[in-house]
């Protein structure tokens, strides 16, 4: 299941992006002449305010939009030589979590999580099971997504990204719905995820204590622009409380 | 034969003709419930598809199929069946008799149930066509896994209410030769002035009603989870 078998090619490579959406005589640019590369199993911030062009980014990155200018690549392929069936087929190696989670409401948590599975004509119970135990949701299955949290939701809507086994998973403002106990928890399940299936995450959040929490680099857009690109420490006592409690009983020992 | 008379006697004189009326009611909303759901909710969904900001945006095909709509539907119902008598004569030969007069019923049931089928798709959340798209769900995907299953309750819901104007529509039709509880209303409350029937007729289309809307209710809330 890990995905750490090419390091070659970036998971995500912008190469001098640009995106103007026209209507009539006005343009406005998302994005301008943005390039940026995530490496594979990272998980990278992408900071800024509402505005920032953070969503057309993402969308960039599944083909559901098209650059005015540049290429963009993901897992070494320039989305722009995809026709839709191809496109579709790469939608189906990536992952998507949204801010408001975008359940099937009429569809329960198992049906919800099998969902990716159906649309290619697949079934796999046991790897809904699995991923369902993984996301912490095992108990759940059989309810309707009204009847749990907000946190519980976005777990289902996690697990539905992941049950495909995909190569990248796009967050868009993942925990901007949910309260600071339940954020917290996500962004633990993210880091998680990273370290059980070499995934690599793109996180699109205007909240710097997430990037601070999970992320290992951030990019920072301001107006469609690309201001720079952040490394953020590793903060060991953070990230390896087992590797912290190691170190502890060897030193006190 | 005037004004009122014990409602027993009127059971037994007029009992098998309210129920032939009944029966022939019955088919005309049966047969308009069908095509609606048949034709009337593809359209819908086409034209919810299709327009200028929907998932596949195809001017020409919304136009067509968005003209329709409005136009059978900005008729006063008498003049649309009126129209269409040439076009029923040349379909079935007559445009007298119940099968004949719910021909021009079908057309406007249409649509009524496309309108209706649009105007729940266009309530359902964006979110649910971001979660399809990125998903890489193809168009019948999008259709059948995700829009009709969230607005199914809806649908319902909406065919409970497009049934109880199917009802009303169908007593036009006692007009042109279509029968039923309606043209029996008239017949026997209006050209012979038998309101005890004719009240007693209303109290059964009423009844009716009161029945379906009930049902639908009931069905369209156990379908929804959400």
């Amino acid at each position: 299941m890990h995905h750490d078998q090419p390091t070659g090619a970036a998971a995500v490579h912008f190469d001098g992006v640009s995106r103007v959406f026209a209507s009539g005589t006005r343009t406005a640019t998302a994005l301008h002449d943005v390039t940026l590369s995530i490496p594979r199993r990272s998980i990278f911030g992408i900071l800024g305010e509402s505005g920032a062009g953070k969503t057309t980014l993402l969308r960039l990155m599944n083909g559901l939009d098209h650059p005015t200018s540049g290429r963009v690549l993901v897992d070494g392929t320039d989305l722009a030589s995809l026709g839709s069936r191809e496109l579709r087929a790469l939608r189906h190696r990536i992952g998507v979590v949204f801010q408001h989670f975008n359940l099937v409401g009429n569809a329960t948590v198992q049906a919800n999580i099998a969902l990716p599975l159906r649309l290619q004509r697949r079934r796999d119970t046991e790897r809904v099971a699995s991923i369902a135990e993984f996301v912490g949701l095992s108990g759940l299955l059989s309810r309707y997504p009204a009847e749990l949290s907000g946190g519980q939701q976005q777990r289902v809507a996690i697990a539905r990204a992941l049950v495909t086994d995909p190569m990248l998973l796009l967050c868009d403002e993942p925990t901007s719905a949910l309260d600071t106990h339940t954020t917290s928890e996500i962004l633990q399940l993210l880091a998680a995820t990273r370290e059980e299936f070499g995934t690599t995450i793109a996180l699109v959040t205007h909240e710097l204590d997430a990037v601070r929490a999970i992320c290992d680099t951030a990019a920072v857009f301001e107006q469609g622009s690309l201001l720079d690109t952040v490394s953020v420490p590793t903060r060991v006592e953070a990230r390896e409380p087992r590797y912290l409690d190691h170190v502890r009983s060897v030193l006190t020992r | 034969m005037n004004g009122w008379e014990p409602i027993g006697q009127v059971f037994s004189d007029h009992g098998g003709e309210i129920a032939v009326a009944l029966g022939e009611t019955g088919y005309m909303v049966l047969a308009s419930i069908l095509v609606a759901v048949i034709l009337g909710t593809p359209l819908g969904i086409l034209i919810y598809l299709t327009r200028p900001e929907g998932v596949v945006p195809r001017r020409t095909v919304w136009t067509i199929a968005n003209a329709y709509v409005t136009i059978v539907r900005s008729f006063p119902f008498l003049l649309f069946v009126v129209f269409m008598i040439p076009v029923t004569r040349l379909v079935f030969g007559t445009s007298f008799g119940t099968v004949a007069a719910t021909f021009p019923l079908g057309f406007v049931a249409v649509a009524i149930y496309a309108r209706l089928t649009e105007q729940i798709l266009l309530e359902l959340p964006s979110g649910l066509l971001q979660a399809a798209e990125s998903l890489g769900a193809t168009l019948p995907q999008t259709v059948f896994r995700f829009l009709l299953v969230e607005g199914r309750s809806g649908l319902v819901y909406a065919l409970t209410s497009a049934t109880i104007s199917f009802v009303s529509y169908s007593t036009v039709l006692g007009v042109v030769g279509g029968g039923g509880i309606g043209d029996f209303a008239m017949r026997y409350g209006y050209h012979q002035y038998d309101f005890t029937l004719m009240y007693l007729t209303i109290a059964i289309i009423v009844a009716c009603v009161m029945v379906l809307q009930a049902a639908g209710t009931r069905l369209s809330r156990a379908l929804d989870h959400r």
